[in-house]
């Protein structure tokens, strides 16, 4: 074979490649676009079951996630061609979870047939080159993890009623507080399972994990720590006084603020307003730990 | 170069079998789909006794050996639950009044889901709870489903004492009744759910308390046998007269 036909041979090949890829990716999208509509449909009307809003970041992050991998696509044709066995396992299981039919395990069957192409087209180094806009996408997939949860939430719950209790009696009211329940003017509040704040904790700690990637920092490991560690503790915070506004409008007979902040768009404006105080921390722990001064004396670091 | 042509020979093998993989898929489940607009995952299969199930808030269950004194509704918890006072029918004229009552909270609609009902009575009744523990106890199945099957029911039971001036207590039996089985446990219902979701079918649920009087502050243990038949009743009850409806 002459160096001429080897040329050939290998852009005919490539070119093949291409176009199979192109395939694979048609299919997907043919696949899961109608049901990336009916999540996204669910997330913006909030119609299919707060289990699936807790998923709601998604609106975001699958969409991001998908740039990403797009950028990666030269990277990715240069990675050489490794068939990882667990991949095919992978797209198996995958396969079995779409054609169940059943929605928790369709909905699972997106991440785990993504994460099995990957590793069935380019092994371990395609996985490594992909992962964290899979790691976008599994965190984003809809699925019951948020109700098997509730039965152990309630110390936290018992927890939120006591700050709120003690943070109005300090302002004057007269509360009670009894494990979940608290009693203002004559009311009850109930923190419930869903009011534990679990979904803002996850919402934060998604958003926290984009911001870390976009500024590139997530690499090093002390910051990544140190800011999403301080984005738990604000979005615990954020909860507690939203609980404690939440008992001070029921307590006090502001029905209409209640529900406003409760069911209504009040509580999407103040999950924004949390979520952008992330970026000044963020910027704060990225120039903290930068700053020279830091430093010890010896070149240790 | 024989590596490289034995390369490019290999290299598509992999993306043509990702494609067959996923044509498989697209044939199977996803043209169906398309054709039909009617997606599976988007409509879990129908329970199809729900409007059996969901009567109960507002009718009498009849237990056998026992006759109801009174039905009404109440909330726990943001749900509607029936409260149903019952007495145990005497043998002899002169046996004791033995009185009981039956806390029913049917699910809603076909996505309610269990989740902790418990709780919820708890913190309404804001009773003490001494000497809990999981029991179990089996329900013979003479009709219809289950044949010769017996049905086995793990449940709560403890001792609850409500904070007034006579120590008012009672012996609770508390699990989420199913057609198959019953357990306190959400979790159980969710994994035999899913199950039976593989077969195009759903796992009704009924969440069950029921208590009797006992002794301020005594044993638990004296109020078992009473309390299991009482449970061992309303199990039997809840399959024939709701989850086995359609079916008898």
């Amino acid at each position: 074979m002459s160096q001429q036909n080897l040329l050939n041979n290998f852009v005919k090949k490539y070119q093949i490649s291409a176009w199979l890829n192109i395939t694979i990716l048609g299919i997907l999208f043919l696949l899961y676009a109608p049901l990336f509509i009916y999540w996204l449909d669910g997330w913006v009307k909030k119609s299919i079951s707060i289990e699936h809003e807790y998923f709601s970041h998604g609106i975001i992050g699958i969409p991001f996630a998908i740039y990403l991998a797009w950028n990666n696509r030269y990277k990715w044709s240069e990675l050489p061609n490794r068939m990882n066995p667990f991949g095919a396992f992978l797209l198996t299981l995958g396969s079995i979870f779409y054609i169940s039919g059943i929605s928790e395990w369709v909905n699972l069957s997106l991440p785990v047939i993504l994460t099995g192409l990957c590793l069935f087209l380019k092994g371990t180094s395609g996985l490594k080159l992909q992962g964290f806009s899979l790691l976008l996408i599994l965190l984003a997939t809809p699925n019951e993890l948020p109700y098997l949860i509730t039965p152990f939430t309630l110390p936290l719950q018992s927890f939120i009623a006591g700050v709120a209790g003690f943070i109005l009696s300090q302002a004057g009211m007269q509360v009670a507080v009894d494990g979940i329940n608290i009693y203002v003017g004559g009311r009850i509040v109930e923190v419930a399972p869903y009011c534990a704040g679990l979904k803002m904790l996850f919402t934060t700690f998604y958003v926290g994990l984009i911001l870390l990637y976009w500024m590139q920092i997530l690499p090093d490991r002390r910051k990544s720590t140190w800011f999403l560690s301080s984005s738990v503790i604000i979005s615990v915070i954020a909860n507690i006084i939203r609980n404690t506004i939440l008992t001070y409008f029921h307590g006090s007979g502001q029905e209409g603020a209640f529900k406003w902040l409760h069911d209504g768009w009040g509580g999407d404006v103040y999950s924004a307003l949390m979520l952008l105080t992330l970026i000044p921390v963020i910027n704060w722990i990225d120039s903290y730990f930068d700053s020279p001064s830091l430093l010890p004396q010896n070149n240790d670091l | 170069m024989t590596f490289s042509s034995k390369f490019l020979k290999q290299a598509p093998l992999n993306q043509w079998l990702v494609i067959l993989i996923l044509l498989v898929i697209l044939f199977i489940a996803g043209i169906p789909g398309y054709f039909t607009q009617n997606w599976q995952w988007k409509q879990s299969p129908p329970i199809v006794n729900i409007k059996q199930i969901q009567k109960l808030r507002t009718q009498n269950l009849p237990v056998p050996g026992w006759k109801t004194l009174k039905q009404e509704q109440f909330q726990a918890g943001g749900h509607k639950w029936s409260l149903q006072e019952i007495q145990k029918q005497k043998i002899k004229p002169n046996s004791p009044d033995i009185k009981a009552t039956m806390l029913l909270y049917p699910q809603d609609s076909p996505t309610s889901k269990p989740q902790v009902e418990w709780t919820d009575i708890n913190s309404l009744t804001k009773w003490k709870i001494a000497q809990y523990r999981q029991v179990s106890f089996n329900v013979p199945q003479q009709d219809g489903i289950n044949t010769g099957k017996d049905i086995k029911v793990k449940a709560r039971f403890f001792r609850a004492t409500l904070d007034n001036k006579n120590l008012t207590t009672y012996a609770v039996l508390q699990w989420y009744a199913m057609p198959m089985k019953g357990d306190p446990s959400p979790m159980d219902w969710f994994l035999a759910d899913q199950a039976a979701k593989l077969r195009k079918q759903r796992v009704p649920w009924v969440a069950v308390h029921i208590m009797i009087p006992m002794e301020s502050l005594g044993q638990l243990e004296d109020n078992w046998s009473e309390i299991k038949s009482l449970g061992e009743a309303v199990q039997a009850s809840l399959i024939r007269n709701v989850f086995g409806f359609t079916q008898g």
